[in-house]
């Protein structure tokens, strides 16, 4: 007997069809390292790479995210990391692991908080629900400086020392990257890329104009 | 000086219930070879502009530059208190202390923050000096206007700072009421510009040039008057632009005001100063000029301006740092005393190489030269114009 295709097998056909074009994460997982640089060609650490899929590709569910939630440390009077990067409504918890006390606060618009921490303690996640760059500070040390950088886009990941971060399990589609770093010029436009991912792994490398390290200015103690 | 010792003790007060663990402190040994110049430093009574010279040409000599201590203290998170003390025997008292202070700063999550400091603490004018003991951070030597705002300034009295925090701009307003500093500006007439990594303790004096007659000092740190003194200024900083200070200051002595050791130099100057980065290079520029003068009498009035500027280039490699900087200075008098008068210019170069192997460890290499002209060497039996070289080598241990 010829099995006729019932209407909902063909649907389901049709459906599976659509998804293969569209791509799905389990399906077609790319793997995307992106090289920054300053102008020179030197490395840049500490970029923001943030990659935002353009309609049609699908996004992650929000809990599934690598970037719900990071730790800055606070070691010799120094934020480690300076940098870390989370998803609107992600939290950052802060920890102490310095002998004396630290009053980390923000007074940046998208997030205005303080706190005080004794030597060793680890704070409750501090959230941040509105995207944009944070400076963290520390009102007893003013030479401590960290940023938080809080971003819509449902991947991104801070450079390593030598420039390079790697964006791993990545459906295929069209994507826009953007990338930030604490040194760019001030008032200058984010600096982004239009990137196709196939099921191959894809590299990227942008070359940033930022402003020079700057040195601690007079002093501070 | 009996106010700096009820200030001392009040500190000492304020810092004893802190909790042992809100204390940091960071110590410096500085041991120094020092090839000095052949002139007498005028540390040492003479007109020579470096701190080493004895007069005698020793070719070598070997000295401990700063045995120092930075001791500050977090009492409550908004309330610090700071302290700098320095070891040297060749100070009045072997112990001296450069400042000491009582900073309030609540912390602000607006734009805006405030902050008073009380005490004893260096005037906001050096862009050079922020390492433990007043030490430079570029060189061994700092540039002849923060060798003169080591040697003579003090601010002991209160300050307050007005911050504005924008996304990119940064103001500072600062303004300050101070006194017991009324014998600032003595030395930069007495003997002018100089090039001397040896700020002076609060409990210190200063020799001052005396040819062929016994020691005499100068006394910076007295009230001879109920006059205040103040300084207002402000800072402009943005990334791409580094920071801009300008300040007005004036230690309000009355200059007709002595006592039996000082007269009341009123001294006033304009600062502008300008640090920035230019790819891998740091700039530090500043430019200072300022008048002192007293009035013993109505018919003796005496009155010395004085400028100088710098420009400084450093640059950090790896381990290694290696800076330079171009000194220009003068000074010019009016007075009703005889020639030869508190006239001179010159000029100076500086250049420094450090390499830090480790972070608690240091050797830096320093030559400075001056060439300059001050009429008043001829009370020695010099020639107004000199130049001198003083080459250094530095051995700095820190924790
Ligand atoms: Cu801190």
């Amino acid at each position: 007997m010829n099995r006729i295709p019932t209407p909902s097998l063909i649907a389901y056909l049709i459906g599976v069809a659509i998804l293969s074009c569209l791509g799905t994460p389990a399906a077609f997982a790319a793997t995307v390292t992106a090289t920054i640089t300053d102008d020179a060609g030197r490395p840049l650490a500490d970029a923001v790479v943030m990659l935002a899929p353009e309609p049609g590709t699908p996004m992650p569910a929000p809990e599934r995210s690598r970037i719900a939630t990071a730790t800055i440390d606070q070691t010799d009077e120094v934020f480690v990391p300076p940098v870390v990067v989370i998803r609107s409504g992600g939290t950052v918890v802060f920890r102490n692991s310095d002998g004396i006390r630290h009053h980390v606060y923000s007074f940046a618009p998208v997030r205005r908080f303080e706190m005080v921490q004794a030597p060793g303690e680890t704070s409750e996640p501090v959230r941040f629900d509105k995207p944009g760059a944070v400076a963290i500070g520390c009102n007893i040390h003013d030479h401590m400086i960290a940023h938080v950088f809080v971003t819509d886009a449902p991947w991104a990941i801070v450079t390593d020392a030598q420039g390079r971060a790697i964006l791993p399990e990545l459906p295929a589609g069209q994507f826009v990257a953007t990338v930030w770093h604490a040194r760019l010029r001030p008032r200058s436009e984010p600096v982004t890329r239009q990137i196709a991912l196939t099921a191959a792994n894809a590299s990227l490398a942008v070359s940033l104009s930022v402003l020079p390290p700057r040195r601690p200015r007079g002093h501070d103690y | 000086m009996r106010r700096i010792f009820i200030l001392l003790a009040v500190l000492c007060a304020a810092v004893r219930p802190v909790a042992a663990q809100d204390i940091t402190i960071n110590g410096l040994a500085d041991f120094r070879l020092i090839a000095p110049p052949s002139d007498t430093s005028h540390l040492e009574g003479g007109y020579g502009k470096f701190r080493w010279g004895d007069g005698r040409g020793s070719p070598v000599i070997p000295d401990l530059a700063a045995l120092a201590l930075r001791v500050a203290a977090t009492v409550t998170p908004d309330l610090r208190i700071v302290a700098q003390f320095r070891y040297d025997p060749k100070q009045k008292t072997a112990l001296d202390m450069l400042e000491a202070y009582v900073r309030y700063r609540p912390v602000s999550t607006s734009n805006w923050r405030w902050s008073v400091r009380g005490g004893a603490f260096f005037p906001p004018v050096s862009l050079e000096n922020s390492g433990v003991g007043w030490t430079p951070e570029w060189t061994l030597t700092p540039s002849a206007i923060n060798s003169w705002v080591g040697e003579e300034l003090r601010v002991i009295g209160a300050e307050g700072t007005l911050e504005w925090r924008g996304e990119v701009d940064r103001f500072e307003f600062v303004a300050a009421a101070f006194g017991v500093n009324d014998g600032a500006g003595e030395s930069i007439d007495d003997y002018g510009w100089t090039l001397n990594d040896r700020a002076i303790g609060l409990f210190d004096h200063i020799r001052t040039p005396n040819p062929g007659g016994p020691p005499t000092y100068n006394y910076q740190f007295r009230q001879l008057d109920h006059a205040v003194g103040w300084y207002a200024g402000v800072n402009w900083e943005r990334p791409d632009l580094g920071r801009i200070s300008f300040l007005r200051y004036d230690n309000g002595a009355d200059p007709s005001a002595h006592d039996d050791y000082e007269f009341g130099w009123r001294t006033s100057f304009w600062s502008l100063g300008w640090s920035t980065e230019i790819g891998p290079v740091t700039i530090l520029a500043q430019g200072l000029t300022g008048t002192t003068s007293i009035a013993p009498s109505p018919s003796f009035v005496s009155r010395t301006d004085f400028w100088s500027y710098f420009v400084l280039a450093g640059i950090e490699r790896g381990t290694w740092r290696f800076a330079v900087r171009f000194d220009q200075f003068a000074t010019s008098e009016t007075s009703p005393s005889p020639p030869p008068r508190s006239d001179e210019h010159g000029i100076a170069g500086t250049a420094a190489a450090t390499w830090s192997p480790l972070k608690w460890l240091s050797l830096t290499g320093e030559v400075a030269a001056i060439d300059s002209a001050r009429s008043q060497r001829a009370l020695i039996g010099k020639a107004p114009h000199t130049t001198a070289v003083q080459a250094q080598l530095a051995l700095r241990l820190r924790f």
